[in-house]
């Protein structure tokens, strides 16, 4: 048997083990791209095989918690996309201006980045203060990260430009202090931020919402599985709410294309609308 | 003639000769007219003269005459003594008196005469005083006449008047004489004149003669000459111009045609330079190169300037020095090479003065000017600076054959001045030329160099990071290789734990398997025999359904209106009662479908649609139903679909439907905690490919031994179960019948204590004998059994083709009567008919809008009827709604029917089915109430509503809307929240105290809101637009949602399903309770408030843990006597402090700790029930809230 | 031994790629049995215009991948920047923003491996020129699937390293000049 298909064995009772032991269900994830993340688990901890990985995962105590921390989405930055930042500036927050209260949920926030550039454009918008922003990933160690909003400087340069371009009307160095390689993120951007454990996969519907953030998650959805994340998405979603995805992901072909109209041609964003019968 | 005229008159000016000339003539002339006017004069003196002499002579007779005719007058009078004499002679007195006058006049200057006049005069004075008057007077009297007589004869008056006489004679003698005289001088004068005028012509004819040829020669032939001078002039001869010395006009025509002759050739000579220099101007456009504009520059100035040779140096900036560029006719190739410093030498010298400079005799050493018949040195050297715009730009150096002339020089000016500039430019042009090649050629290298360096980039970029990741890799793998080296003694051993653990696994599993299969066999005998009992049972029981289902059809409906309590009239307890009613009707209903669909398989009466069904969808909306079920029973749902099973099944979508739901009904009635999985994997049914759909849970089991008879019907394991679980017993059978109809087997193993699994094996395509109906007997409809119908009779027919009615085909009188009440009670004009001909005959003659068409009727069947209504022409479009007791939707629909409702029906379902009818015709336009008490914000909002197709109503205030709502019903209220006379609570209030229906409402409000004024309104709100720049658009999305009366999307999902009839027994139990509903989510809040609040359950609302903290704070006391909290609901995922905190904080309170507190949470991990628990919930309730579920939590909790 | 038909290619470049890649596009036959799945390391942002240059003048349409998009025959799909592109069961391509390998996303390395657990011996895998060691790794996955590797020259390439990279690590089974590669393919997927 080739190795590589020996490895689709192993990474299949894996599975089975992570589900039955902690409940996580990886079954409605894209193969091609689990599989590469579960190989580099096991590379990072330098496990012989993949079984190792099984057996640790269901004696060790603890372990789950680096496991999904590194089968969750790590790679994240703030402002990514400026152009379609700045459409949610331009396009979106004159709209949210119009409910009392503002919902916002980031779902899969990885490292928070993309929180605090939600929380900035809020500020700069003058919406904060009646927003509640709900950062969730199914990752209770990328949450803990998300809440520290500490970042290597090597990649504020990259960040900073991401801003302006996408129509940052301050500087972003008005937003966090430097220290020893490391940036820390404004203090007051956290106040009106919920860090919580929510799984797309298996939770439901926690709150009604007008924006919803979730970017680059839904790459790696099976197709099941990014229909039902789709329809909890939809469910949330208060009528003419906003929902933004990552550029390179969209709503044809899937079970929720005709309760959302998409905002501009080419753009991630969508807007849901409830159709006479 | 006259050779050569005086130098003076030469130089006369023409108009001076010309003058002369004519002054000769004129003084001829003049002296000549005066001559004859000396003469005429004199000839008019002498007339004069005679004339006056005739006048002299004429007076003097005229006194004679006066003189006589006095003396002649006193004679008369004196003779006649008549009067009329002496008229004439005082006339003639005066006259006398005036001619003497006159007569002085004329002779004053002829002394004699004047003497001898002043001798008449004094005569005849003398006269007149003695004699004529003495006379006259003598004689005027008649005594005195002969005095007078004698006086006259005396004559001594006549020798006076003689006297006179003689005088005048003499006068007029002397004067004759003059007069003689005078005509003697004038024939004088005539001869004088005459010969004077002859004289005068021959002088003038003489005079102008030598005057016109003295003209000639002195004008006409210079003129002549100069004349001729001009086109030799013009052609640009230089010819010397005669007369110039004369100082007249040929002097200066003279002058002017030399000067004519020498500005030609001045004309000649700057044409001739400006010709040349555009010529050299025009060949040096062609010049490119400094070089070759030097040579053409030379080629063609040395020829014009008939220069031997020519050398051109060029300056140069940078080396500030003159440099050689150009030559022409040079000998030898020495010259060439010298270069002049500013200043040095001729060349350098005339480039710091800037001018010409010339060399008149050339000095030896120079260059010959060489031919090829021989050398000679040049005449002169010219050093000419060519400068532009100030500065210098070359130097020509050119030797001349001749000195260099005027027009030469001002030649070498004029080239000067343009070649510099034109050269200035050249240079510029050549020089930008070369600057553009330049930077086209850096440009072209800068983007190459760009092109790697990008590429470079990319690759350092790459590079770096590639040294800086090894740096910290290489520093990371000497940490982890001394740490792994231990970890590889240790996982080696491990390794070899779990292989030899997993083979034990394996062996274990196949021995359950054959247990099982051995208890699969003897169990299918058993069943076979036990089949045939129960088909006749099936039978009656089909029959007797029907039977029960049409009274209790009535019953249903009334008691529903009864509950809706429409008019008001009935106090809580008689609306509990009817509610109750209606719902106990209902479970008899389900129990009687039951009973029908079990009799119906086992009758084999059920027919089956066999269409293609996606086995994943079926099982999603599986999942989908029982959710909310699992979640109220904190059972963990799951759904796994074996990779490989079937995609599609050819088989009865909703027989599949009801198999599985009555599974998965049963699975979740008898298991109260782990989970429950429905699973679909490949499997082999009767040789063919199928599918197995299994139901696995976690519940009570079934003891084996009772395992055979679950099937059967009206078995369950035991009596308590059903007394404990409810439920007909029925399901299980209904499953195994329909399953074999399907073509298909039940399969079930279970476990006492352990749980069960039920595996529904079907094949993916149909056995051809499946579904076949078994020839059981058509049951006849209800009909036949018919009680003794009523007949109504049909009412008053209204006249043909009067309003379009709604027709009602029933033969149920109480149930056609039922119809019609609803309808009527819509407005609707309504006509019933009690049977199928009648039908027929009413709808021929009534304009109808809409049918309700029984099936069962006495004469014909209602198919018959609705296919006649299709097939006839003008009730073809009448839309026909078909009730029937039987379940034939599919035949309806395919006879045009627009709806199909099967009986016993629901109140909602008939007012579903008046409204697919079209109830009235168009459907009712909508009603919209705006209440805003600011005008300008009012408009607004009417100007953003205006493309919503509604009829609008206006009001400022809540007093003035409240009566409106009274009036008429409204489909939907934009309100403003701030309202003059009343807050908006009291007005929610004051709406439901009226009754009147408060239609769906959107909060349009001007300033911010508050999140507790946003929780307060959202209660009677469905959402709430905050002014803005977009909130128009959003105001007019919200607006058309609810008046298109969509169900709301919150509704359906986050929140509780609203109030389920259902079990509900013991509901009363916990009226009076108080609960907390702590949830952010507002949807949740309101649902939840609205199902427990019509329990009779007292709810709070708090939107955040600390709100919940203060509401239990503020009640524990019992302050303001509001009631303590009994129960608290806690949502887990909260802004700020979730659930899990608040419960922690809650408990940590001494007076809470025995609060029961359920969690509520759309968290559906393993772990999370726990987690609750551990907070310190004391049960665990998913999101979304199913009611039956919560009812059953409050009341173990409450 | 069934003859061995190919069901699908997949190419890595890198510096100079852009000129490899329209030479071997332009010589390949349209009607070709087998998606083109590209790799360009370039750090511009637009796709669409990377996705122009290599269309022009190529025989077959170049189009950017998208998430979940079948690849068909006869079509060439390239990453787009930014993103890792694997394929997946179907086959169709799947996108992803994992970690970078080889310092680079997207990475040949992670095309090949994915490709050949999709496609196994019906695999060719081609190496242009390049300057590191991206799609060594890859090649010698395809070849442990018994898939075809082609590399070029790397005297001829423009950038040495790659192609010499995948020589050292995984070998080759034609190391082939760019004018030769288009008409190997339309020998091997050409009917």
């Amino acid at each position: 048997m080739h190795p590589s298909d020996l490895q689709d064995v192993e990474i299949t009772l894996f599975r089975e083990a992570l589900r039955m032991r902690h409940g996580y269900d990886f079954s409605g994830y894209a193969p091609a791209s689990f599989k590469r993340r579960v190989l580099a688990l096991q590379a990072a901890v330098g496990a012989g095989s993949l079984t190792q990985l099984i057996e640790r995962l269901l004696h060790e105590e603890g372990f789950v918690r680096e496991v999904i921390a590194r089968l969750s989405v790590p790679v994240s930055e703030m402002f990514r996309d400026p152009r379609v930042f700045g459409l949610l500036r331009s396009e979106v927050m004159p709209v949210l201006a119009t409910w009392p209260v503002i919902n916002v949920w980031q779902a899969g926030c990885a490292h928070g980045e993309e929180v605090y550039s939600l929380a900035i454009v809020l500020r700069e918008c003058g919406l904060y203060d009646r927003a509640h922003i709900f950062a969730t990933d199914f990752s209770d160690e990328a949450l803990t990260r998300a809440e520290e909003g500490i970042y290597p400087l090597h990649d504020a340069r990259t960040y900073s430009d991401n801003y302006l371009k996408a129509g940052g009307t301050g500087s972003l160095s008005d937003w966090f202090i430097a220290r020893y390689q490391r940036i820390k993120l404004d203090e007051s951007l956290r106040r009106r931020v919920t860090f919580a454990n929510h799984n797309l996969v298996s939770d439901g519907v926690f709150g009604e919402m007008q924006l919803i953030v979730c970017r680059n998650v839904l790459i790696y959805f099976g197709d099941e599985l990014q229909d039902r994340a789709l329809r909890l998405f939809r469910d949330s979603l208060v009528h003419g709410g906003f929902l933004c995805l990552g550029s390179k992901e969209s709503l044809a072909y899937t079970a929720v294309d005709q309760d959302f109209e998409r905002l501009a041609p080419g753009s991630p964003i969508y807007r849901r609308v409830i159709r006479a019968p | 003639m006259i050779r050569s005229a005086p130098r003076w008159f030469e130089s006369l000016a023409v108009r001076g000769k010309l003058g002369a000339v004519f002054a000769v003539q004129l003084a001829l002339l003049t002296s000549g007219s005066v001559a004859v006017l000396v003469a005429l004069d004199r000839m008019s003196e002498a007339r004069r003269w005679t004339e006056h002499t005739h006048r002299v002579i004429e007076q003097i007779g005229s006194i004679q005459a006066q003189a006589i005719e006095q003396q002649s007058s006193v004679r008369g009078y004196v003779i006649t003594a008549q009067e009329r004499f002496l008229e004439p002679y005082r006339t003639a007195v005066v006259e006398f008196e005036n001619t003497s006058v006159r007569l002085r006049r004329l002779i004053e200057d002829n002394p004699d005469q004047l003497e001898r006049f002043a001798r008449i005069t004094s005569l005849m004075s003398e006269w007149q005083t003695d004699a004529a008057t003495q006379n006259i007077a003598h004689a005027s009297r008649p005594e005195t006449r002969s005095q007078a007589v004698e006086s006259v004869a005396s004559g001594a008056g006549k020798r006076r008047i003689d006297a006179v006489r003689k005088l005048c004679d003499e006068m007029t003698r002397v004067e004759r004489a003059l007069l003689l005289e005078r005509a003697a001088a004038v024939s004088r004068i005539e001869r004088v004149l005459l010969g004077l005028t002859v004289g005068l012509l021959v002088l003038g004819w003489i005079t102008g003669l030598y005057a016109v040829a003295l003209i000639n020669r002195v004008l006409g032939e210079p003129l002549a000459r100069l004349a001729e001078l001009v086109p030799r002039l013009i052609t640009g001869e230089a010819v010397d111009v005669p007369h110039l010395g004369r100082r007249d006009e040929v002097g200066t025509l003279a002058a002017a045609f030399e000067q004519l002759r020498d500005t030609s050739a001045e004309q000649r000579r700057t044409d001739w330079v400006r010709e040349q220099s555009a010529a050299i101007v025009g060949a040096l456009q062609h010049a490119d190169s400094d070089g070759s504009f030097g040579m053409t520059l030379l080629s063609r100035l040395c020829p014009a300037l008939e220069a031997g040779y020519g050398l051109a140096y060029r300056w140069n900036d940078e080396a500030a020095q003159l440099e050689w560029c150009a030559a022409y006719g040079l000998p030898d190739e020495a010259a060439r090479r010298r270069r002049f410093r500013l200043g040095e030498g001729l060349v350098g010298q005339s480039m710091v003065e800037r001018r010409l400079i010339q060399v008149a005799p050339v000095p030896d050493g120079y260059l010959q000017i060489v031919s090829g018949l021989g050398a000679a040195r040049p005449a002169a050297v010219l050093f000419a600076p060519l400068t532009a715009r100030g500065e210098t730009v070359a130097v020509l150096e050119i030797g001349l054959l001749r000195e260099a002339s005027a027009s030469h020089r001002e030649l070498l000016e004029q080239v000067l001045v343009t070649t510099g500039l034109a050269w200035q430019s050249l240079s510029r042009s050549v020089r930008t030329r070369e600057l553009l090649e330049q930077s086209r050629a850096m440009t072209e290298e800068l983007r190459s160099r760009q092109e790697t360096l990008r590429a470079t980039g990319e690759e350092l970029r790459a590079a770096n990071e590639a040294l800086r990741s090894r740096g910290e890799q290489l520093e990371e793998q000497g940490r982890r290789l001394r740490v792994s080296e231990e970890e590889l003694r240790a996982q080696a051993e491990e390794l070899r734990i779990t292989n030899s653990a997993l083979e034990e696994k394996t062996v274990a599993l196949h021995q359950r398997q054959d247990e099982l299969e051995a208890a699969r066999s003897d169990l299918e005998r058993k069943a076979s025999d036990l089949e045939q009992a129960s088909r006749y049972k099936s039978e009656f029981l089909a029959n007797m359904s029907h039977e029960l289902r049409t009274p209790l059809n009535s019953m249903l409906i009334l008691s529903k209106m009864l509950a809706d309590n429409t008019e008001g009239n009935l106090d809580a307890e008689q609306v509990e009662s009817a509610r109750i009613m209606h719902d106990s009707g209902r479970s008899l209903l389900n129990l009687i479908n039951d009973i029908l669909d079990l009799s119906k398989v086992e009758a084999g009466k059920m027919a089956v649609v066999i269409e293609p069904v996606k086995v994943t969808d079926c099982l999603q909306s599986m999942v989908q139903r029982f959710r909310p079920l699992a979640g109220d029973r904190g059972l963990k749902f799951l759904m796994h679909v074996e990779p490989g099973t079937p995609e599609i099944l050819h088989t009865d979508g909703a027989r599949l439907v009801q198999i599985l739901s009555n599974l998965l009904s049963n699975a979740f009635k008898f298991t109260h905690t782990g989970e429950i999985e429905l699973s679909a994997f490949p499997a082999r049914v009767a040789g063919a490919a199928g599918v197995a759909l299994s139901v696995r849970d976690t519940g009570i089991g079934i003891p084996t031994a009772q395992l055979e008879r679950v099937f059967q019907a009206f078995e369950q394991a035991d009596s308590s179960t059903s007394r404990r679980y409810g439920g007909t017993g029925l399901g299980l059978s209904i499953v195994s019948g329909m399953t074999a109809l399907l073509g298909g087997e039940v399969k079930a193993r279970s476990e006492q204590g352990k749980g069960s699994t039920f595996t529904v094996h079907l094949p993916v395509e149909p056995p051809a004998g499946a579904g076949s109906l078994v020839p059981g007997t058509p049951v006849r409809e209800a009909g036949s059994f018919a009680a003794p119908a009523v007949v109504l009779r049909p009412e008053a027919l209204s006249p043909p083709g009067g309003a379009p009615a709604l027709l009602i085909v029933e033969d149920d009188a109480i149930f056609a009567r039922v119809l019609g009440d609803i309808a009527a009670r819509r407005g609707l004009e309504v006509v019933v008919a009690g049977s199928g001909s009648e039908a027929l005959r009413i709808a021929r003659q009534r304009r109808l809008f809409g049918v309700l068409l029984d099936i069962g009727l006495p004469d014909i069947s209602g198919w018959d009827v609705l296919e006649q209504l299709k097939a006839d022409p003008h009730t073809r479009d009448v839309p026909v709604h078909v009730i029937s007791g039987d379940e034939e939707s599919e035949r309806g629909r395919a006879l045009g029917a627009v709806g199909f409702l099967q009986k016993p029906v629901e109140r909602e379902a008939v007012l579903e089915a008046l409204e697919r009818v079209g109830a009235g015709g168009a459907p009712r336009r909508r009603r919209l109430l705006v209440l805003v008490s600011d005008p300008e914000s009012r408009a607004g909002i009417l100007a953003a509503l205006e493309s919503e197709d509604a009829e609008i109503v206006e009001s400022e205030s809540a007093a003035q809307a409240l009566a409106r709502l009274e009036e008429s019903g409204f489909d939907g209220l934009v309100m403003d929240p701030d309202l003059p006379d009343m807050s908006d609570l009291d007005f929610f209030a004051r709406v439901s105290e009226t009754g009147a229906r408060l239609p769906p409402v959107v909060i349009h409000s001007r300033r911010d809101l508050s999140a507790e004024e946003a929780l307060r309104l959202r209660e009677h709100a469905g959402s709430i637009v905050i002014q803005g720049a977009r909130s128009s658009e959003r105001l007019l999305d919200e607006v058309h949602l609810f008046l298109h009366a969509l169900e709301k999307p919150a509704a359906g999902s986050g929140a509780a399903a609203p109030a389920q009839a259902g079990a509900q027994a013991g509901a009363g139990a916990l009226a009076g309770k108080t609960v907390l509903v702590v949830d952010d989510d507002m949807r949740n809040v309101f649902a939840l408030s609205k199902a427990l609040r019509s329990r009779g359950i007292n709810v709070v609302m708090a939107q955040d843990g600390h709100k919940a903290l203060a509401q239990l704070e503020a009640r524990a006391e019992g302050e303001n006597g509001s009631p303590p909290i009994d129960l608290v609901m806690m949502d887990v995922m909260m802004p700020g402090m979730d659930g899990y905190e608040t419960i922690r904080r809650i408990r940590a309170v001494e007076q809470w700790r025995r609060l029961p507190i359920i969690a509520v949470t759309a968290k559906a991990m393993k772990g999370d029930r726990e987690k609750c628990l551990e907070a310190g919930a004391n049960d665990y309730c998913p999101k979304p809230i199913d009611m039956e579920q919560l009812i059953s939590l409050l009341q173990v909790w409450a | 031994m069934r003859r061995r038909r190919y069901e699908a290619v997949v190419i890595a470049a890198s510096t100079g790629g852009i000129e490899a890649l329209r030479a071997v596009l332009r010589a390949v036959d349209p009607r070709i049995a087998a998606p083109v799945v590209i790799v360009q390391h370039t750090a511009s942002e637009n796709a669409q215009a990377l996705c122009d240059v290599l269309a022009a003048g190529s025989a077959i349409p170049v189009v950017e991948a998208e998430s979940r998009q079948p690849l068909v025959n006869g079509c060439a799909y390239l990453a787009p920047p930014g993103y890792h592109l694997l394929v997946e069961p179907g086959p169709r391509a799947a996108l992803s923003m994992d970690e970078k390998v080889c310092h680079v996303r997207p990475s040949a390395d992670v095309l090949f491996t994915s490709a050949a657990d999709v496609w196994r011996g019906g695999l060719i895998g081609i190496v242009l020129t390049g300057a590191n060691e991206d799609g060594a790794a890859g090649m010698a996955a395809i070849r442990s699937r018994r898939g075809l590797a082609v590399v070029q020259k790397p005297e001829e390439a423009e950038m040495r390293e790659m192609p010499e990279a995948t020589l050292r690590r995984a070998g080759a089974d034609h190391v082939l000049s760019l004018q030769e590669i288009g008409p190997l393919l339309n020998r091997l997927l050409c009917r």
